[in-house]
């Protein structure tokens, strides 16, 4: 018989590592031990290093604000012309901010000032509950706040990490301090907040 | 070690015991077997109880063509592409094959094969092409994380 049946478990795996996200989302339904295979930490890790690895991959992402909301356009290497138009599901319209960019997964500030994670090959996206950031303000305002965001391949978690230069008198003189905040969110999503001051 | 020295030979059987005559220069590629003719046991044969004649050809002959350093590389890719053109038992069985003598370039090649074959099927379908009988009900495809999901990054490529 054409089939699988007795392909072992690492042969699978790495004809699995090699599928794209919406495929392996689609295969976890297969049955449970693909579901654990393709849910496992270490296998998504796996994948994520052999897709970093694979150029091929690379895609360009535009944000546009329309009147009252933002607009993205996926390009690709084969869609260099015709850019596939995605939008970000909200309840209200509303503008986005780009803190940045890592592997793929964007994190932003909506209309309402909320810590956002948007992950566009599976349409997905998570808001991060009691973010402790405040909202963006005005670059020149009262607070001069940089943000950034990427993946800490220590701990294999995403973090954002906030600038703040704070300015102060001292006897007429004018200076500034900085202070920095770090948000890990793999240990805030899985429960329990961990401020890093430093 | 000198270039006029005869070529060494390794001798392979398969399951239905066929014997074949490999240069050592191309068995090497057999990882997993490798310490057996290396180990000095040049000339007995090395019985490959799992994997049929026909089969073990082919594995050979991709060997042969990818331990010659004077195929170039455009040769190379059209005769890998040529070699996974085969039925789905074929390639499941070459898979197998190149899984226990652990040939990574070959297994890398049929497993992206199988990969591109299976990307756009259904579940169903997949199950039908590995033989899975173990359905998974809805409730249970729900439980799966939406974090773990969450975190996976494809660099948007079916977007």
């Amino acid at each position: 018989m054409d089939n699988f049946g007795d392909i072992p478990e690492d042969v699978i795996i790495n004809i699995y590592l090699r599928l794209p996200v919406k495929s392996l989302l689609r295969f976890k339904c297969v049955c449970k031990s693909w579901c654990s295979i393709i849910t496992s930490s270490r296998f998504i890790y796996e994948h994520l290093d052999m897709a970093l690895a694979d150029n091929r991959k690379s895609r360009l992402l535009i944000m546009h604000h329309a009147s009252d909301t933002s607009d993205f356009f996926l390009f690709t290497n084969d869609q260099l012309t015709t850019p596939t138009p995605l939008t970000i599901p909200k309840k209200d319209p509303c503008y986005f901010t780009i803190i940045g960019h890592c592997h793929g997964l964007l994190c932003l500030f909506d209309g309402n000032s909320e810590l956002c994670l948007w992950n566009p090959a599976t349409r997905e996206i998570k808001y991060i509950p009691s973010s402790p950031f405040p909202p963006p303000r005005t670059i020149h305002g009262d607070e001069d706040a940089e943000f950034g965001f990427g993946f800490d391949w220590k701990t294999r978690d995403y973090k954002v990490v906030k600038l703040v230069r704070n300015y102060y008198d001292v006897k007429n003189s004018y200076n500034y301090g900085y202070q920095v905040k770090v948000y890990n969110l793999r240990v805030q999503i899985l429960g329990g907040e961990k401020f890093v001051g430093l | 070690m000198s270039s006029t020295e005869a070529k060494k030979m390794v001798v392979l059987k398969s399951f239905d015991g066929v014997t074949f005559e490999v240069e050592e220069s191309v068995a090497v590629q057999f990882e997993s077997i490798r310490h057996m003719f290396e180990d000095n046991l040049a000339g007995s044969v090395i019985p490959l109880s799992n994997i049929k004649s026909e089969i073990l050809s082919k594995v050979i002959d991709y060997c042969k063509r990818h331990a010659d350093d004077t195929t170039d590389e455009e040769d190379l890719k059209a005769f890998d592409a040529d070699f996974v053109k085969v039925e789905h038992g074929t390639l499941f069985d070459i898979i197998r094959a190149a899984n226990y003598l652990n040939i990574k370039s070959l297994l890398d090649l049929t497993c992206q094969t199988v990969a591109d074959m299976i990307k756009g099927k259904t579940p169903a379908e997949i199950r039908e092409l590995f033989n899975i009988s173990d359905e998974f009900t809805p409730e249970e495809e729900e439980e799966a994380s939406i974090i773990t999901r969450f975190i996976y990054m494809d660099r948007y490529a079916d977007c």
